[in-house]
């Protein structure tokens, strides 16, 4: 697995970005875990008359794409998810492919929990360049894994 | 043949109205959020990992808790909710497995857009877990419901 980054090596205006298909799977157990059964998500010939023309995805199945985008690029220096801001600017549908892209915007040090909070700007596109969702996060950032403290010892 | 209950639309409901539900968030949840996510993180996947935290346990994922919220939203307007425009979401504390999770929406504004045959209603939200009804998340969130 790639290594975390830390709080130090954050910086305003490092990107990066993920990506992922959004297939039956993720709508069935999305719509199944949120217990968000309406018939845009579920009822394909009623999808098919709508404005969409296919189910789409519940929004915060892609919020959760962006918080996952940060998730894995911090898992174990991330300290805590405080907020995210989601603005929808247009449907998720079954087969689309989602980009997921973050950019670091400010950083303020918070000694007390050894690192700081980083503010970031995120979006979502489809493979065919259309914003889907626009968004703003914050998260608590350390410098590392607390289970990494032994093998700093060993070394 | 029983008559399905009306849905509320953007005329039938106020100002102030509130409306909620519980939902129990189970290991399952937590497995499959993990895969529709991509979320493998070891704080929700790696118990042995999650015992030496200050958690000392796996957590549920945030967004599962939002959606759960969001799911709220839909479960009340049902098809008379046409799309999902924004929400606000602060995370405040971590959700365990095994908490039943309340979702409660108070509506704050309805704002008629008479050209969609519809309304922009405005509602803020919080997410409670059974334990001590500790608040886990807050927020807002804004929707299109038909009139």
């Amino acid at each position: 697995m790639m290594e975390p980054l830390p709080y130090s090596q954050v910086e305003a205006g490092y990107a990066w970005e993920r990506r992922f298909t959004v297939t039956e799977t993720h709508l069935l157990l999305a719509s199944t875990l949120f217990h968000d059964v309406v018939p845009v998500h579920v009822d394909e010939e009623f999808a098919k008359r709508s404005m969409f023309g296919t189910r789409i995805a519940p929004g915060p199945l892609v919020s959760g794409f962006l918080a996952v985008t940060i998730g894995m690029q911090f898992a174990g220096t991330a300290l805590a998810y405080l907020e995210q801001v989601d603005r929808y600017r247009g449907p998720v549908r079954l087969g689309d492919t989602i980009t997921t892209r973050w950019k670091v915007v400010d950083k303020t040090d918070k000694p007390r929990f050894g690192g700081g909070i980083v503010t970031l700007a995120g979006i979502c596109s489809n493979e065919r360049g259309e914003v889907v969702l626009e968004a703003t996060g914050k998260a608590i950032i350390g410098e590392r894994r607390p289970d990494d403290d032994d093998d700093e010892e060993q070394t | 043949m029983s008559t399905a209950r009306p849905f509320p639309s953007a005329r039938t409901v106020a100002v102030g109205q509130s409306f909620g539900r519980s939902l129990t968030v189970t290991e399952a949840h937590v497995v499959l959020a993990s895969g529709i996510f991509g979320d493998f993180a070891p704080l929700h996947v790696d118990e042995e990992y999650a015992k030496t935290t200050k958690w000392g346990t796996r957590l549920v994922h945030g967004t599962l808790v939002t959606g759960i919220m969001a799911g709220t939203l839909s479960h009340f307007f049902g098809p008379n909710a046409a799309g999902y425009l924004q929400e606000e979401m602060h995370f405040r504390a971590p959700t365990y497995i095994g908490d039943t999770v309340t979702s409660t929406w108070t509506i704050d504004d309805i704002a008629e857009k008479p050209r969609l045959e519809a309304a922009v209603v405005s509602l803020r939200g919080t997410a409670t877990r059974s334990a001590g009804a500790e608040l886990v998340v807050e927020g807002t969130a804004r929707l299109l419901v038909r009139l």
